[in-house]
């Protein structure tokens, strides 16, 4: 695995014909440039940077668990952990129109799509598809939301990690991640979402199938009243 | 002539809060530094066309207000990022002196470096700092505290990889009497060390991603 610091060139062989750059790389002329610090991917004409972050910035496509803080005119204001608050209108909404809004209050969590991110302005987020349908998006409903680094969202949820299968065979649970850190999880009791909340803090480091199944069982074991 | 590093270690993401954090240490000269960002900024600080940076160094003791080592590490950080990349943000880059064996000023750079690699954040050139002083007509790299104090003559280099590869001075702090050749001496001293402070970040990044290698 090759990993690139900022000012560096790339120089793989499998980048030379690819027609996609993706995050983290810059194409200055000919050179292609990398900008955040990060290993090395590529994929079917693709290259991108995996960049290990706490910090959110947002991206079009993105599907991130944002705080509404407060409502303005026909707009909701966003938190979705960058510098400045998020914009969801009122009409992005599945079924809603302008007589009938969506009953949203501060404190409230939603699952939504970034669609536009234009620079010095809020980012806008939509909880529709171009379909006009919510697929999944929407509000969330009771459960508990917490933090996680960026990269360790991202492995959660790759197809190829073995994280929330393995506590799938323990645990019956909702998860809803997004792409800005935030992980929201909901289970029957309270008890266990906080053995959930641990097992995902816990597993970020570690890499090995057999010590992952180990920590699980051991949280699903242990009790966590008193 | 002296040339080596004191032996480096660097612990990343050491302080939880932060968005991006190192404990860095240059043999016992040790700092903590964070970083957090781009982020929200006083209506009186914000700027509409770049990111506002706000660097403070402060020691294990004493007045902390201001220390001279501020200038230095902004211009150099002023340099390293394109600020206009988030306009109406802040950065806020702290460095703790933890213990001071020498060597501070450069000591504060590289773990700056390492808070800003840690944070993931876009910016354009990793940088390291390079301190050489002058006891005796002879030239030490990375001095302790004894040497600094005997000498008479300090030259602190904040060094940026160029486009090239190879390391360029991107900001330096000269004290004392020093002549052209002098100067040059101490240069063709610190690029070999700056060369070898870029090869440990990316050692440390390597074991950093080393996590998602399944």
């Amino acid at each position: 695995m090759a990993v690139y610091l900022p000012g560096d060139v790339i120089n793989e062989p499998s980048s030379s014909d690819s027609s996609i750059i993706g995050y983290g790389i810059n194409l200055r002329g000919e050179k292609k440039v990398v900008t955040q610090p990060g290993a090395f991917r590529s994929d079917e004409g693709k290259i991108w940077l995996s960049v290990h972050s706490k910090r959110y910035i947002p991206q079009e496509g993105d599907r991130v668990i944002a705080i509404v803080t407060s409502k303005t005119g026909d707009f909701f204001r966003l938190d979705i952990g960058t510098a400045e608050y998020a914009m969801i209108s009122f009409t992005n909404f599945e079924g809603a129109t302008k007589r009938n809004r969506p009953n949203l209050k501060t404190g409230d969590i939603i699952y939504a799509t970034v669609f536009d991110t234009t620079p010095r302005t809020e980012a806008e987020l939509t909880c529709v598809d171009d379909e006009k349908r919510a697929r999944g998006m929407g509000q969330l409903n009771g459960g508990y939301m917490f933090k996680v680094s960026l990269n360790h969202c991202r492995r959660l949820i790759n197809p190829s990690c073995e994280i929330l299968q393995t506590m799938g065979k323990f645990f019956k649970f909702e998860i809803t991640v997004g792409m800005n850190g935030r992980i929201w999880v909901n289970a029957p009791t309270t008890e266990e979402i906080i053995k959930i909340h641990d097992v995902i803090n816990k597993s970020e480091f570690i890499t090995g199938e057999d010590e992952l199944i180990s920590l699980v069982q051991h949280s699903y074991t242990r009790s966590v009243s008193g | 002539m002296a040339g080596r590093l004191r032996e480096m270690r660097c612990e990343l993401s050491f302080l939880k809060n932060a968005d991006g954090s190192a404990c860095f240490s240059q043999g016992s000269t040790c700092i903590w530094a964070s970083c957090s960002g781009p982020g929200d900024v006083h209506a009186s600080k914000a700027n509409e066309e770049a990111m506002t940076l706000d660097i403070s160094y402060r020691a294990n003791c004493g007045d902390n207000k201001f220390s001279v080592l501020n200038n230095i590490i902004q211009s150099t950080l002023a340099k390293a990022i394109n600020l206009e990349l988030f306009p109406h943000t802040g950065l806020v880059v702290t460095i703790h002196g933890i213990q001071d064996d020498g060597s501070m000023g450069a000591v504060s750079l590289n773990g700056a470096c390492f808070a800003l690699l840690d944070n993931g954040m876009p910016f354009e050139t990793v940088f390291c700092g390079v301190l050489i002083v002058r006891v005796k007509d002879e030239l030490i790299i990375d001095p302790t505290a004894k040497q600094e104090a005997a000498s008479t003559g300090k030259v602190l280099f904040a060094v940026c990889k160029g486009t090239d590869g190879f390391p360029e001075v991107c900001s330096m702090d000269v004290i004392g009497n020093w002549d052209y050749l002098q100067l040059e001496a101490a240069w063709s001293l610190a690029q070999p060390s700056a060369s070898a402070i870029f090869e440990f970040y990316t050692s440390v990044m390597k074991r950093k991603h080393s996590v998602d290698e399944h």
